[in-house]
């Protein structure tokens, strides 16, 4: 038993290792500037942290900040998704378990491993908001705990639901914030069950990647993820800061959205790969072309939302790099764009 | 051996067999059926993969899922792939660790197999008669008692079908049950089959002629 844990483990790191495998080919320049980008993700990270607790604030003050924190516990629902195994090869493993028991053990705990940093982000701020001493932050963290509980217990595909993401977006500050979302993530869940089997029809190319994209819990993640950088990036550009600092402020969020853009069109080609011949063989030039450009549509939507809340200036160098990013094989090239990028910002 | 009492198996509300009884001894059984009709899922079931709905499985007096009875079991499968990120020889130290298995054991057969040169390759990259091949290595080097094949003759070379069939051979004078599901007939490959059993749609299952 104890030899096929530690084997099930080592298979999780590796997987994880793997995930992060196309960052090396990135030279230590752009680990750099990923470096910097973080910084100014941590600052409203802390932020948030601190306005969360602060027992001070109301809920409707409160209400933003615990908007941050769903949307980072989505995210991370999708992230989950994103390292299970195909079902061919999950039950290779499964076959070398000692027992079924071992088995249904150790795929709880590959679980709960994998849930570690999400339990690690929220924990603390339930703990905080409990001991706060004041009811409507005791009556939020009881309802985090049950919005987590939903999306850790109840959702065995570790889902991330696109109706509690609109519902985290346009519910108002009401006290009962929990409940329209649980009934959101809950209709849709019921919904999957109904349509359990029942393939949509992919009658057309854009049927087919509508249906592949509402499919991937990755795609919902990463437009999250693409929603919040833009937020934080908002947040940021309506501080009091000096041009230079804005200037940086700008390029590192153009960077991250560039970047998070080029992710979302590699899922697609990646989808795309795995069936190349059979899409061939199908397909003529002009279709192959259409498919191979139709991940461009979540990109343009990012884009406009882009441009209608940040400068033009911003939003242009973003497209710009998320097509070049897109579009460029040559990872090498990207990296002596990134230091010419650099050069600039300094002199600047 | 093998004793299959009510056994009731399906995905959601399509319910693949129902009701399956079936006592199975030592020996080489043949088992074929349309497409759909439930054979790679009854062989997952009898693996400890999949748990049925109902009914029980017993091999020699163990239960399936425990801890005896996986010791006796072995599988191999399209639907049970080895990991594709690892390299060949990475999954047979893998098996070799898991199911203390010799590492002697599993080269000879790789080696029988012609995967020798391959052990540095990446499984994806692999064709899918090598993939085949890496999967009956495992599958016959951990020398089970209770051998499940679902479709082992599939793109395999003229050599390696050759070599398989004398280690299902032996599997069988060693007294293992080997039950292989297969959409070709069994005569078409140098096999002693015991048994022929049909599946058919709702669990139904018939006894051909050899």
């Amino acid at each position: 038993m104890g030899t096929y844990l530690l084997v099930r483990f080592e298979l999780f790191w590796q997987q994880a290792c793997n995930a992060f495998a196309p960052l090396h080919k990135f030279s230590f320049l752009f680990v750099m500037l990923a470096g910097h980008a973080l910084l100014g993700l941590m600052a409203p990270l802390v932020l948030l942290g601190f306005q969360l607790f602060n027992p001070e604030l109301g809920i409707v003050e409160r209400w933003p900040y615990l908007q941050m924190l769903l949307v980072i516990l989505f995210c991370w629902q999708g992230g989950v998704a994103w390292q299970q195994k195909p079902v061919a090869q999950q039950y290779f493993v499964e076959s070398l378990a000692p027992s079924a028991k071992v088995a249904s053990l150790s795929n709880k705990l590959m679980a709960a491993v994998n849930q570690l940093p999400f339990w690690f982000l929220t924990l603390p701020a339930c703990a905080y908001l409990l001991l706060s001493g004041k009811t409507m932050a005791c009556f939020d963290a009881i309802q985090l705990l049950l919005v987590l509980m939903a999306l850790c217990l109840g959702f065995k595909a570790r889902q991330t639901s696109w109706l509690a993401l609109v519902a985290v977006f346009v519910l108002p500050a009401i006290s009962l914030w929990s409940l329209p979302l649980l009934a959101l993530m809950l209709l849709e869940w019921a919904l999957q069950q109904k349509l359990h089997g029942q393939q949509l029809s992919a009658g057309s190319l854009f049927r087919y990647w509508l249906y592949w994209f509402i499919r991937q819990q990755q795609n919902k993640a990463m437009v999250l993820l693409i929603i919040f950088v833009q937020a934080l990036w908002h947040y940021w550009l309506e501080q009091q800061l000096k041009p230079e600092a804005m200037l940086f402020v700008s390029a590192v969020f153009s960077w991250i959205l560039a970047l998070l853009c080029y992710a979302q069109q590699k899922l697609w080609q990646q989808h795309l790969l795995a069936q190349h011949y059979f899409w061939l063989a199908l397909c003529t030039t002009k279709q192959w072309l259409v498919l191979k450009l139709l991940n461009v549509l979540p990109v343009v939507l990012a884009l406009l939302l882009a441009l209608s809340l940040f400068d033009a200036v911003s939003a242009v160098c973003t497209i710009a790099l998320a097509v070049a990013l897109s579009f460029w094989r040559q990872l090498k090239l990207l990296s002596v764009a990134s230091c010419c990028f650099i050069l600039l910002l300094v002199l600047n | 051996m093998l004793n299959i009492n009510n056994l009731s198996f399906g995905y959601g509300k399509q319910q693949l067999f129902s009701n399956v009884n079936l006592q199975l001894d030592a020996g080489l059984h043949w088992l074929s059926g349309a497409n759909g009709s439930g054979k790679s899922s009854l062989l997952r079931v009898l693996a400890g993969l999949d748990k049925a709905q109902l009914g029980s499985i017993e091999f020699d007096q163990h239960k399936v899922g425990s801890a005896s009875y996986q010791k006796l079991v072995a599988i191999s499968a399209d639907a049970v792939a080895p990991l594709q990120d690892n390299t060949v020889l990475g999954v047979l130290q893998l098996v070799a660790r898991c199911r203390g298995t010799a590492m002697d054991q599993l080269m000879l057969h790789a080696e029988a197999f012609s995967l020798g040169s391959l052990l540095q390759q990446q499984v994806a990259v692999l064709s899918l008669g090598q993939q085949k091949k890496l999967s009956l290595t495992l599958a016959l080097a951990t020398k089970p008692q209770l051998l499940l094949l679902d479709e082992p003759f599939n793109a395999l070379d003229p050599d390696s079908l050759r070599y398989c069939c004398s280690q299902l051979q032996a599997a069988k004078e060693k007294g293992a049950l080997v039950l292989i599901a297969s959409h070709l007939s069994p005569e078409s490959f140098e096999l002693a089959v015991d048994q022929h059993l049909e599946l058919k749609a709702g669990g139904h299952l018939s006894f051909s002629s050899l």
